[in-house]
């Protein structure tokens, strides 16, 4: 009886096994695979969001570019901000922009097309995890963005740093062999032209040196980078609502109210009612300002620098020539930086990058002379040194050019304990920003997080 | 048989015939194996049916009157039985029915009918193959909810019917909006993130009860279960435990709710029945809000505020506000001209009036005829009814449902039967949107300032009396001339005016039934059942709704297709060994196939402005089509044995042995699920027979496995073209860039996963007193969830977000007691009383090393898996704590935010109970029905955000400082000052809560939501009816009719709970694990009910 059992029931599993088809459960919604091009152009619109969207939006509001006035916002005015908070911006950067631009390396390395397309991809790799140590501190880089490491370590700040510098010489050398482009369309920013990466990486490596106030290497590497406007790598924008500008879409949004930069460090600096009108007689900015506002400085989305389709730069010919201005003068000399600052004046007096026909209206920017940074000069009416009042000058200059960008958050942060640059005030309390917390997402489910986390006051390794 | 084969063939990759011949093979493999001598009678033979609805009665005791000679009927309800040449009289009798004597005669065949017995209601189980079974001789235990006691309630959904009435089953209704879903859970959450809704079976075939996507914005969804009319059924069945439910394997581990629908009573002439309804319904809760204060900050008027924290609107001198006439302007709807205010005067205060433009007393008549009857050889059961509800939201909230049922039973000779069960409905609803978002109902309504008046909505804006109108401008409190496209927060007018949310239904439910007797102790029984449905569902918003994504007008359509098949091959079979043995065995095969297909799209900024409902009015760049197929199956064999030993002793074991298409390719092909319980009737000792006090007891003992079938297409790792969305913001569409993208999904799958298993214990008692006049049942139980698949979160430093796969454990126990005492009983009077309570405690044993799963709400506050915390506890901010566990206070005296959110909160019950009493005398009758709901925590977030907005009453106040106080931001309020705002001592002394405080970390927005969490205990009059019967001989023969029964029901008349502003039942994330969150949820309701029917 036990046998015939025994048997019954060897019966049974078989004939129900076998009514259930394999291919029942093949999800025939969704390819399993799909080509290393088009999860370029993922990883690529993963750095627009990342270095557009919320991230930069809530470093803006922490470097005196924007107020949050309500809801949320208001509470990240007024620094109350937890780990929860930024759960999504760093999904951002590592899942949609880093993950998928490690895929792509992958999986043109198994598909032997090592070259252009793997060069650009460590660009982009390098771009996000700069930028993301800059914001966070510590980060995970050798076991980031990789499925083996489900709980990748952190490493410090400035070793991070030194990765992202080599990882930017090899992507140099890979786009320098010309090979395997990636395909026609899939590069969003220069369909695979490899000079353009190239520059663009070198104004990386550029930047990164200027965070880590490396400024002699910043100054040569800035030397090979980018060098006319139409080498900016821009996030390219259209009219419909999934390709529009990020900041377009805010603040049109339903949140749009509750951001704004009335009240704004920016705003006193460029709004001529203001006391601190950084205007004289060599510059106007009424057009800039116009450009970046309306109004007494509601964010201009309508025309201006947030319109609907307006391009976001992102790693941009106006970053770079004014990297070469700060980093020439402190690395080389007085008259390097003023020849640089003056190169980017000459770029904004014929409309810069004011577009819309903004760069149409009133606007001035004169070439600077020596006298004008000597005591009593037009830049120095409070007698420092000639040397002092160009570095204000042009850390003011930068702070204006980077407005939305996440760059002047870590302006702010890098010259904060020097004598000249962009003074903030707190909003609230006595301390200023110095960090993005890490997100409550990998608090529960790295155990190598950094514990306790570091507090929202406590600068990271290479402000210190 | 033919039939059987045919159905099989609608799939699309058609079964093979050899499979299904295998199958088959198998079972009479089976009965091969086991012969016996079917023993020969002869004289009087018959069958014994219940009369109500005719079914074959199995395990009936004939014996010969006054002899002990006697036999019972086997699976088809037959029986023979040699009579002596003197015996002229048979006794039928079967617990839970009326025993009946018949005399033979000089019949040969004889058909009983059994009339079941109501004092004993509840007697007689359905088991989960839907068998009738004598429910003392059961080791599981299961609730019963009478098909009268659903319709008496005169809910408009079959599940709220069932709420209070039955231990160990909860039901929440999360809104009073028409056709709202509900939430039913029964003993406790065993699963973690799949859906924690019971398995339903209606006549023996699964059907589908799906509910929405349980958004925290959106509309609220529906429950499908609600599709059936309610006045069809005849009972529900509630299988709590594994082992009651073991026999549908992976479907089963939530339960399962077995729903039988009417059939008509055979030979009896036709009952005609026609039943009108109509209720009334009211909101039965509201927010409190301040009116003291008026729209501005800093206690200044300020138009353009989102807040109320403007000046005193007491203090103004109540003249006309000086408006800027010369300005822009805004005529609305109404005619009337706005102007931007210079000076606000007017005192004037429009909370009610702008309530009132929003909210009614909503209303619903149902009428339903339904004719049953039969003849020799068949039941006839032909229902029609209609359900039209209004809501209690004035406009585009509504529910109609309208629905036919015919079931038939027809007996070809005497070894044949065929029984049919079909229904077609009809559920067409507009539904209004709730919850977080600016397009919501109450989140617009309730943020409105005091002072402002929402009358005028829409309308033509003119910049200049010389400029030509900008038309159809949005007008709300935060853009009162409508200057601004976006309006902000949507006026409340607008939502229920100009944005639809339709859904309409179309569903057949159809059941074929063969019970074929091969001998006297066999049978074999073929169901086959399916249940398919198309629903449309379209969503308009009309340009100028608040939003990005709706600004310029937006429009959805969307149809889904769902089909349930399932067929069921069970032969039955039946011994006895003599007197003192009893052996019934079942083996059955079971194939269950879903099929789901959705096709939708949506459309945006339309080309056209106006009503055009059409995907043509828009550029395709602002089209996206989408769609969605799924595809499951199972596949099973089963086995049950029941033993009786001694008429004491009964052994009852189940094993089902099933594959499913959803289980990963590296696991285990077919899973096993077992069972087995006891029941003994310790009653039957010598001990206690002829007992005075104790008439019947019995100790119960179960074990069972049941499992949670995986969710399809998780074990595989999928590309997708992604859509990135921006915090708070906007989103990039990734297929708009380059050629487009497809990126791998930041959730991974798992080829080894493999269904949760739930193992249950459980031990019991029955117990009746006094002639069955106190009846007491109580039950323990145990059981753990291993494998509980999940999205185990990863580090998103990964490039990751999730994994699918089994990892979690998760544990239940609890104990549950029924209770039934009739206590007064005369022929004309009677007064019972039933109750039930139920203990559960939840915790989730593992998570592997995951610290918190998010399973849904606001981001923030969220229902989590915590390990060592009961499943869906609240998660949230919290204050900065000291060391030693006290609040960290500042230097002025105020707690201040922590940096990590944590658990705040419990919504989980510690006890529920309900209590329900019956009074009848002569035909009328009084029922009350008492439910509650002890120990639950509730999210008050809507309070939260009023507070915040300085719109609630506690932000309202105004206190004259003692001395000297601080307040949030350290400023100083000296002695003797009035000030809006509260004194509170924290532990370092008296401050002040201010403005500055409930827009720091006193509200909602960068709260700590930790002082949010309040206690949602409640109970309530769930229902109180009082009802009538016109009937006897005379009104008969007067009226032809032989009843008319009046009624009139009240339903959550009165809620008693120390949560203010919605009925604590609410949810925000409705029909979902994550419960309790309150947040701008659209209202519940009461209602009153008058029932009248007419019964020929």
């Amino acid at each position: 009886m036990k046998n015939i059992l025994k048997y019954m029931l060897i019966i049974l599993i078989v004939s129900c096994d076998t009514l259930i088809p394999e291919d029942l459960n093949i999800n025939p919604n969704s390819p399993s695979e799909a080509p290393e091009d088009l999860v370029l152009t993922g990883s690529m619109v993963g750095t627009i969001l990342f270095h557009e969207g919320a991230t930069s939006r809530r470093a803006g509001i922490w470097s005196g570019y924007f107020r949050g006035t309500d809801r949320q916002h208001e509470g990240f005015d007024n620094y109350l901000v937890e780990a929860s908070d930024f759960t999504a911006i760093w999904n951002d950067v590592f899942i949609n922009s880093l993950r998928n631009a490690i895929v792509v390396e992958q999986k043109a390395s198994l598909n032997d097309r090592s070259g252009v397309i793997t060069g650009i991809s460590k660009v982009i790799q390098a771009h996000g995890l700069g930028v993301a140590a800059s914001l966070y501190g510590d980060i995970p880089f050798d076991q980031a963005g990789k499925i083996e490491f489900i709980t990748p370590e952190f490493e410090d700040q400035d070793k991070v740093y030194e990765k992202v510098q080599e990882l930017l010489t090899q992507a140099i050398l890979e786009l320098s062999l010309d090979v395997n482009k990636p395909s026609n369309g899939s590069d969003i920013f220069f369909n695979g032209d490899p000079q353009k990466w190239i520059k663009v990486a070198n104004s990386l490596k550029a930047r990164f040196y200027m965070h880590t106030k490396k400024y002699d290497e910043a100054y040569n590497y800035a030397k090979l980078g980018i060098e006319s406007p139409s080498e900016s790598m821009m996030a390219v924008h259209g009219e419909v609502q999934g390709n529009s500008n990020l900041f377009y879409q805010f603040f049109t949004g339903s949140r749009g109210s509750e951001l704004t930069s009335e009240n704004s460090k920016i705003v006193t600096i460029i709004d001529d009612n203001s006391q601190v009108y950084r205007g004289n007689t060599k510059t106007d900015e009424t057009a800039r300002y116009n450009f970046y506002f309306s109004g007494s400085g509601r964010p201009n989305y309508i025309s201006g620098y947030f319109s609907r389709s307006n391009s976001f730069p992102l790693v941009s010919y106006s970053e770079n020539t004014l990297t070469l201005a700060e980093s020439g003068l402190r690395s080389k000399n007085f008259y390097t930086g003023l020849s640089h600052l003056n190169e980017f004046r000459g770029y904004m007096s014929g409309g810069g990058y004011l577009n819309n026909g903004y760069d149409t209206l009133s606007l001035k920017y004169n070439p600077y002379i020596q006298s004008d940074f000597e005591n009593g000069g037009i830049e120095n009416i409070d007698n420092i040194s000639k040397e002092d009042a160009l570095l204000r000058e042009i850390l003011e200059e930068r702070y204006i050019t980077f407005y939305g960008q996440i760059e002047g958050f870590n302006d702010v942060r890098r010259t904060r304990n020097e004598s000249y640059g962009i003074e903030l005030m707190p909003n609230s309390g006595d301390k200023l920003p110095e960090r993005f917390l890490y997100p409550q997402s990998e608090i529960d489910a790295n155990p190598n997080t950094p514990s306790p986390i570091p507090g929202f006051f406590e600068p990271t390794r290479i402000n210190r | 048989m033919l039939g059987y084969f045919n159905i099989i063939a609608i799939f699309d990759k058609p079964v093979s015939m050899y499979r299904i011949s295998r199958l088959f093979y198998l079972f009479f493999f089976s009965f091969s194996v086991i012969t016996f001598n079917s023993f020969s009678q002869k004289l009087v033979s018959g069958k014994v049916y219940s009369s109500n609805d005719s079914e074959p009665l199995v395990g009936v005791t004939i014996m010969v009157k006054g002899k002990d000679v006697g036999t019972i009927s086997s699976i088809d309800g037959s029986f023979s039985l040699n009579l002596s040449e003197e015996d002229d009289e048979i006794v039928a009798s079967f617990v839970g029915f009326i025993s009946q004597e018949v005399s033979v005669g000089n019949q040969s065949i004889i058909s009983i009918y059994l009339e079941e017995d109501i004092t004993e209601l509840g007697e007689v189980v359905v088991t989960a193959l839907g068998f009738k079974e004598e429910r003392d001789k059961l080791g599981l235990t299961a609730s019963k909810v009478e098909g009268d006691q659903i319709s008496r309630s005169a809910e408009t959904g079959l599940i709220n019917g069932m709420a209070g009435k039955a231990s160990g089953l909860r039901v929440t209704r999360s809104s009073g909006d028409p056709g709202a879903g509900s939430h039913i859970q029964i003993r406790g959450p065993v699963t973690i993130t799949s859906s924690l809704q019971p398995l339903i079976i209606l006549d023996g075939v699964p059907i589908d009860n799906s509910t929405g996507s349980s958004a925290t914005s959106g509309v609220v969804s529906q429950s499908r279960l609600n599709d059936i009319n309610p006045n069809d059924i005849e009972s529900i069945q509630i299988l709590k435990g594994a082992s009651a439910a073991a026999l549908w394997g992976s479907q089963a581990a939530k339960g399962v709710i077995y729903i039988t629908t009417k059939s008509g009573e055979k030979g009896d002439k036709p009952k005609i029945s026609f039943r009108s309804v109509y209720s009334m319904d009211q909101i039965n809760s509201r927010h409190p809000l301040q009116t003291t204060f008026g729209q501005g900050d800093n206690g200044s008027f300020n138009p353009n505020s989102t807040r109320s924290w403007g000046d005193k609107i007491s203090e103004r001198d109540n003249s006309e506000d000086i408006v800027d006439t010369f300005g822009p302007f805004f005529i609305d709807q109404n005619g009337v001209r706005h102007y931007n205010v210079l000076l606000k005067n007017s005192r004037r205060i429009y909370d009610e009036s702008n309530f009132d433009q929003i909210i009614q007393n909503g209303s619903f008549t149902e009428n339903t005829l339904s004719v049953s009857g039969g003849g020799e050889n068949g039941t006839n059961y032909f229902s029609i009814g209609d359900l039209n509800q209004k809501g209690i939201i004035r406009s585009n909230s509504n529910y109609r449902r309208t629905s036919v049922r015919f079931n038939s039973t027809r007996e070809l000779g005497e070894w044949f039967k065929i029984t049919f069960k079909n229904s077609y409905s009809k559920t067409v609803s507009d539904r209004i949107r709730k919850g977080a978002s600016s397009t919501g109902l109450y989140l617009g309504l309730l943020r409105t300032p005091a002072d402002f008046d929402n009358s005028g909505y829409i309308g033509d804006y003119y910049q200049s009396t010389s400029s030509s109108p900008i038309q159809n401008r949005h007008r709300s409190y935060r853009n009162p001339i409508g200057g601004r496209v976006n309006a902000g927060f949507n006026n409340p007018n607008w939502t229920i005016n100009n944005q639809e949310n339709k859904n309409s239904v179309e569903r057949f439910l159809s059941n074929i039934q063969l019970d074929l007797k091969i001998t006297e102790w066999l049978s074999i029984i073929s169901r086959t059942g399916i249940d398919y449905y198309q629903s449309r569902t379209t969503q308009y918003f009309k340009p100028g709704t608040v939003g990005s994504t709706f600004g310029q007008g937006y429009f959805t359509d969307g149809i889904t297709n769902n089909r349930v098949f399932n067929t069921d091959l069970i032969a039955r079979s039946n011994f006895d060994f003599g007197d003192k043995i009893n052996l019934s065995i079942t083996l059955g095969a079971n194939l269950n196939d879903r099929k789901y297909l959705r096709i939708g799209g949506n459309i945006r900024d339309f080309i056209l402005p106006i009503d055009l409902q059409d995907f043509s009015n828009a550029q395709p760049e602002n089209t996206n089509i989408d769609d969605f197929d799924r595809h499951m199956r199972t596949a099973a064999t089963y086995f049950s044995g029941n033993i009786g030993l001694f008429d004491m002793l009964f052994v009852n074991s189940n094993l089902r042995v099933e594959s499913s298409s959803t289980i990963g390719p590296n696991a285990d092909k077919v899973f096993i699920y077992p069972s087995v319980d006891l029941a003994w009737q310790f009653s039957k000792l010598n001990l206690f027979l002829g007992s005075p006090v104790l008439t019947f007891g019995k100790l119960r003992l179960a074990y069972g496995e049941v499992g949670v079938e995986p969710p399809p297409y998780n074990t595989q790792s999928i590309y997708v073209s992604p859509n990135y969305s921006d915090s708070y913001g906007g989103s990039l569409s990734t297929d708009l860039f380059g050629a487009g993208s497809f990126t791998p999904s930041q959730d991974l799958g798992d080829p080894n996963l493999s269904p949760e298993i739930k193992k249950e214990y459980e031990i019991g008692t029955d117990i009746r007193f006094f002639d069955n006049k106190v009846k007491i049942g109580y039950s323990y139980f145990y059981n753990t969830t291993d494998d509980v698949f999940f999205n185990l979160s990863l580090a998103n430093s990964s490039g990751y977000d999730e994994i699918f796969t089994n990892a979690g454990k998760i544990e239940n126990k609890g104990m549950e007691v029924d209770l039934g005492y009739d206590i007064f009983q005369t022929e004309d009077f009677k007064i019972n009383l039933t109750a039930n309570w139920s203990y559960y405690r939840n915790k989730v044993l593992d998570l592997k090393g995951v610290e918190s799963i998010r399973l849904g709400g606001l981001s923030a506050v969220s229902g989590r898996a915590v390990e060592g915390y009961p499943l869906g506890v609240f998660w949230g901010t919290k204050f900065s704590r000291n060391d030693d566990g006290s609040t960290f206070l500042n230097s002025n005296g105020f707690p201040t935010l922590a940096p990590e959110n944590g658990v705040i909160g419990d919504p989980h019950p510690d006890w529920q109970g309900g209590v329900g009493t019956t009074v009848t005398w002569k035909n009328l009758n009084l029922y009350f029905l008492f439910e509650t709901y002890q120990g639950a925590d509730i999210y008050a977030g809507t309070k939260a955000v009023l507070l915040n907005y300085g719109r609630h009453r506690d932000s309202g106040v105004e206190t004259v400082a003692e001395k000297d106080l601080f307040d949030y931001n350290g400023g100083l309020i000296t002695s003797g000052t009035s000030f809006r705002g509260t004194v509170h001592d924290f532990g370092a002394g008296d401050v002040a809560l201010t403005e500055s405080w409930y827009r720091g970390i006193g509200g909602y927005f960068s709260g700590v939501q930790e002082q949010f969490v309040e206690d949602g205990s409640w109970t309530r009059l769930r229902e109180v009816t009082l009802s009538y019967s016109l009937r006897g001989p005379r009104f008969k023969k007067s009226t032809k009719l032989s009843s008319i029964d009046f009624s009139l029901t009240g339903r959550n008349l009165h809620i008693w709970t120390n949560f203010i502003g919605n009925d604590p039942d609410t949810n925000l994330t409705e029909v979902s694990t994550t419960r309790g969150i309150d947040y701008f949820n659209n209202p519940g309701t009461k209602s009153y009910v008058f029932k009248i029917t007419l019964n020929y």
